[in-house]
């Protein structure tokens, strides 16, 4: 195998996933966190939290593990109206799989739920989704 | 030497809870010394200015407990900013309009690794 990057195709594969085809009823954006500026709530965001690299003999990289943080966020201190979005995000990332542009997600499956509320300057926000284990290799490896 | 000289399964199952405890603690500590080695350093606006760079790492506490059905070992940072928020949660998992800087989770993930190699001496932590 030569050089290969795992992040942009991990993230490819996300993205593809929570957006063709659109989300029924959802018309924010899906971006890596914490959205861009002026983005609409609610929104989809994600983010890799850990990387870990599976080898074998003389360091061959066998695949990556990249542990993700996909999550719905909103304005508003209501965990329960991000319900369905958490739950199509979960119903587009759990036991799936694939290929992107130069490589190939072997899985992706959910290792534990998440949800945080928060409070900045009066106004409350949520988020609501999980923790996506996301294991890639190159297309050739 | 009678059958009975080896039968050390009540010495044994005495010392198995800790020896378990042993690896959890040790295992923990070492998760925590990489979580300190991860946690951000750089202030941001909702983290403190950091007059001691470290503050965040540096406020880091293990606690093993041995209840009924095992070893519980938690690990928690209780660094506050000026508003008396505990902010290690806004950097591992980020706010509305700042990204996670992670350092608990990463640190995890390489504990399993940890947690087994530790696991495999527990046969020489028994008594023989």
């Amino acid at each position: 195998m030569t050089g290969f990057s795992e992040y942009p195709e991990a993230a490819e594969f996300i993205f593809t996933q929570l957006t063709d085809p659109p989300i029924d009823g959802f018309e924010g954006l899906v971006e890596e966190h914490p959205g861009s500026e002026g983005s609409p709530w609610p929104r989809i965001t994600f983010q890799e939290t850990a990387w870990d690299d599976v080898t074998e003999v003389a360091e061959n990289r066998v695949w990556s593990e990249l542990l993700f943080l996909v999550t719905g966020g909103s304005k508003g201190a209501s965990t329960k109206a991000l319900k369905a979005l958490a739950t199509a995000i979960d119903a587009r990332l759990h036991r799936v799989s694939g290929t992107t542009t130069d490589g190939q997600v072997i899985s992706c499956v959910r290792r534990g739920g998440f949800q945080l509320g928060e409070q900045d300057a009066g106004v409350n926000y949520r988020r609501l989704g999980g923790y996506y284990s996301v294991l890639v290799q190159p297309t050739n490896p | 030497m009678t059958a009975g000289a080896f039968n050390h399964f009540d010495a044994i199952a005495d010392a198995f809870p800790g020896a378990l405890e042993g690896i959890v603690t040790e295992a923990m500590d070492e998760i925590a010394a990489l979580a300190e080695e991860r946690a951000p350093r750089a202030a941001r606006r909702r983290s403190p200015s950091d007059p001691e760079p470290g503050t965040l790492a540096h406020s880091a506490a293990v606690t093993v407990e041995s209840t009924g059905d095992g070893t519980v070992a938690t690990l928690e940072f209780s660094a506050t900013n000026e508003a008396g928020e505990e902010y290690a949660v806004f950097e591992e998992y980020g706010t509305h309009n700042q990204p996670a800087r992670p350092f608990i989770v990463p640190a995890f993930q390489a504990g399993g690794h940890i947690l087994e190699g530790k696991a495999a001496s527990l046969e020489s932590r028994l008594p023989r």
